[in-house]
């Protein structure tokens, strides 16, 4: 019976040890499956079915290893890590492209069918081991087959701790581009706080209308921009939903949002100027950042645009140049802040974008300028919004602290990222802590645009 | 703040490169200044020192440390005679490759013309075997047979190129020997000195050409998906030179077809292909598949901060292009 072949590294990890085929065999080497399908048979029968599971297990543990990041990605998504196994992992394992197929699916459970040759209680441990990285507890059974069915059919069944649940809605949410919805929904509160600091009380459901419409936008354009992106295909990349999902995504945001944007202008038609403006962006952005002016686009439309379009929106009455001044002042350090956080995101992904030849700004930049450009950015975005809480809004002491210390912050970015300009890995933290400085500083600004 | 690959290293280790450096620069030293200020310049181009790093850790990792310090001494001049011999090789390669720059700066070969190069690169040698030989014959054996793969490889490689055709096994053999040899070697070498058991001298040399394997196939990757300032040169040029690396080789097993004309403008559209056709996650997978087998090699170590550190490199190789 033709049983296949099986990657010489099965052999290493299942039965180590010198005398074996496999023993000084390159890992990847492709050889006979009776090669260690004799010997899992013999071990079946000394040590138990159980030894066999076990060893799956352990194989899974091992590739995880060498796959961390990735696996990151797959808490709380046993279904995704079923799918890895069966699409990408076993098809390599035996050099068979078609040596998997998920038979049947459904929540909670799946029917798998695996290019026999190897004893079936070592196949269910290997796929319960793959779908347990997601933090599940699987249970495999191989299905009675014939001895001599080229295939092995496994029921596998899983359940979810809660902890991994949380796990897989947080992935779910930064899917969502949660930065990026927080950037939005921040601009659009401080044109609100702008006009409460001009006029006093607002009608609710224009701020309101206001708020929930910049999220709106925000989410159909990071849907429409993820549709348009070229990603690189596979199942070993970075998570991502699918087109019908992310259609579901573009008339989700954009068609609400055109509703309250058409109710905001109904008397005050400088608002739809504003609202085109802000979705001609967003739409055509990838052009932009294609083009070198990400960041200076997205300081622009998370600061001024976007704040100044809801001061529009919410003050009743027009305002003169020395307060639209004043205004813009206001915003430029919160779009200043949004701008790093896109400058970071681009510094991470500088090495595809290089790759892929798109010539982003980090790409045009030249290497010695990557450092100076982001602190460009934080250093006068802090430093303008500690003097404006100074002068321009004295409040209470505590807010002119938490200003100086966002300067201070800034300067610890700084610090930090110098050391791995060119490391995208290393890059996260800061990428976070670049969201967390905005998020303050646009609370600081609001506050004390606000306070009584 | 130190080189990620750097930091995987127990801090004591890393210590010692100080004195690896002291003692490279003094064996590379000559009586004609031209000679000694070109050696110094091939050996001050900014390598990681990884091969004296593995060496070092596995001596420790077999318990090398606790043999006093004469057995310290012979491990720490091993290492600079392994990194002679690395150094060595790469002034030879930059020659047959008419290369320009090596990490950056001028290679030896466009600074000091093709004589100057190959004077260099044998000084190098001659000063690392001067050195190998007043050490254990075990060390000088593993290095000398280093080095004989290393020509093996090399020619194997030139073969390759010119006959412009798919061949893994090839491929594989070249890694084996051009890459992978300096590397298990360095790990032999480290065990041997620490008197560790044959079977684990050889486990560490299995895991030294693991892990050389994997980087080799992550390079590979990297000049498909990796970012220029990173790998030190632009993306794309194994494509433009017709040299049939891991991701082009799986994609050809895939059906896929490469053009006959490889310029760098066409690389945007075969890369996208190397994506789609799933060839670059069999090249991933590879790598795992070796990365994995280093990992097994490690148990016949007993725990300790210096097999973590093994382990710790093995696994950062697939984390940095995974």
């Amino acid at each position: 019976m033709e049983r296949g072949h099986v990657r010489a590294v099965l052999g290493r990890h299942a039965l180590p040890g010198p005398g074996h085929a496999w023993s000084d065999a390159d890992p990847t080497r492709l050889l006979d499956a009776w090669v260690l399908d004799d010997p899992l048979q013999e071990l079946q029968r000394a040590s138990g079915e159980s030894r066999l599971r076990e060893l799956g297990h352990d194989y899974a543990v091992l590739w995880a290893r060498t796959f961390r990041t990735l696996v990151r990605h797959l808490r709380g998504r046993p279904e995704r890590a079923l799918s890895l196994f069966v699409a990408e992992v076993y098809p390599f394992l035996r050099g068979d492209r078609l040596a998997a197929r998920l038979e049947e699916a459904r929540p909670g459970a799946a029917r798998v069918s695996l290019a026999g040759g190897l004893p079936p209680a070592y196949l269910a441990g290997l796929v319960e081991g793959f779908v347990n990285l997601s933090g599940a507890e699987a249970q495999a059974t191989a299905l009675p087959a014939p001895l001599d069915a080229p295939a092995t059919l496994v029921q596998v069944a899983w359940r979810l701790r809660p902890a991994e649940r949380l796990s897989r809605f947080v992935q779910q949410a930064a899917l969502l581009r949660l930065p990026l919805l927080s950037c939005a929904l921040l601009g659009a509160l401080l044109g609100v706080a702008l006009a409460f600091h001009l006029a006093g009380p607002l009608e609710p459901w224009r701020v309101a209308a206001v708020l929930a419409g910049a999220v709106a936008v925000q989410v159909g354009s990071n849907a429409w921009h993820d549709l348009h992106a070229r990603h690189p295909a596979g199942i070993l990349g970075a998570p991502r939903l699918g087109r019908p999902a992310l259609w579901r995504l573009v008339w989700a945001g954009y068609l609400p949002a055109a509703i309250l944007g058409v109710a905001l202008a109904w008397n005050n038609v400088v608002v739809l100027l504003f609202a085109f403006a802000g979705v001609a962006v967003s739409v055509l952005f990838a052009r932009f950042r294609g083009a070198g002016w990400g960041p200076v686009l997205a300081g622009l439309t998370y600061g001024p645009l976007l704040a100044e379009g809801a001061l529009h929106a919410v003050l009743p009455g027009a305002l003169d140049h020395v307060g639209h001044l004043a205004a813009v002042l206001w915003t430029l350090p919160v779009g200043a802040l949004a701008a790093a956080i896109l400058y970071l995101d681009d510094l991470a992904d500088r090495p595809l974008d290089q790759a892929g030849g798109h010539r982003t700004l980090l790409v045009r930049l030249p290497q010695a300028g990557h450092w100076l450009g982001l602190a460009s950015l934080l250093l006068p975005a802090t430093g303008l919004l500690a003097a404006l809480v100074a002068l321009a809004a004295p409040g209470p002491l505590a807010l002119l602290v938490a200003s100086l210390v966002l300067v201070l912050a800034a300067v610890a970015i700084l610090l930090r990222v110098r050391g791995h300009l060119d490391d995208p890995h290393a890059l996260s933290p800061d990428r976070v802590a670049a969201v967390a400085l905005h998020l303050a500083a646009s609370a600081v600004t609001i506050l004390a645009l606000v306070h009584p | 703040m130190s080189h990620p690959v750097t930091a995987v290293f127990q801090p004591a280790t890393v210590a010692l490169l100080a004195d690896v450096e002291k003692r490279l620069l003094a064996q590379a030293a000559s009586r004609d200044a031209r000679l000694a200020s070109w050696t110094a310049q091939s050996l001050s181009a900014g390598g990681k020192r990884v091969r004296p790093l593995l060496l070092l850790t596995a001596f420790e990792a077999c318990g090398g440390t606790s043999l006093g310090p004469t057995a310290q001494h012979d491990a720490v001049d091993s290492a600079v005679a392994l990194e002679l011999v690395h150094t060595a090789s790469l002034v030879h390669d930059d020659i047959m490759d008419d290369a320009s720059e090596r990490r950056g700066k001028p290679s030896i070969v466009a600074a000091h013309g093709r004589d100057g190069a190959i004077l260099v690169g044998d000084y190098l040698f001659t000063q690392a075997f001067a050195l190998a030989a007043t050490l254990p014959k075990e060390a000088m054996a593993i290095t000398a047979d280093a080095c004989r793969r290393l020509c093996e490889g090399q020619l194997r490689e030139q073969e390759l190129l010119a006959s412009g055709k798919p061949d893994r096994d090839a491929y594989v053999a070249v890694i084996r020997d051009k890459t992978a040899a300096l590397l298990a070697a360095g790990c032999a070498i480290g065990a041997t000195m620490a008197r560790a058991p044959d079977a684990t001298v050889q486990a560490l040399s299995r895991y030294g050409d693991a892990i050389g394997h994997a980087f080799q196939v992550l390079d590979d990757l990297l000049d498909v998906a990796g970012d220029p300032a990173w790998t030190g040169k632009p993306a794309g040029t194994d494509f433009v030179a017709g040299t049939m690396t891991s991701p082009y080789l799986n994609f050809l097993e895939r059906g896929g077809r490469l053009p006959a004309r490889r310029d760098p403008a066409g690389f945007a559209t075969v890369r996208e292909q190397l994506f789609e056709s799933g060839a670059v996650a069999a090249s991933q997978l590879e790598a795992s598949a070796y990365t994995q087998a280093a990992l097994l090699e490690l148990a016949v170590l007993p725990a300790s901060p210096a097999r973590d550190s093994l382990e710790k490199l093995a696994e950062l190789l697939m984390e940095r292009a995974a």
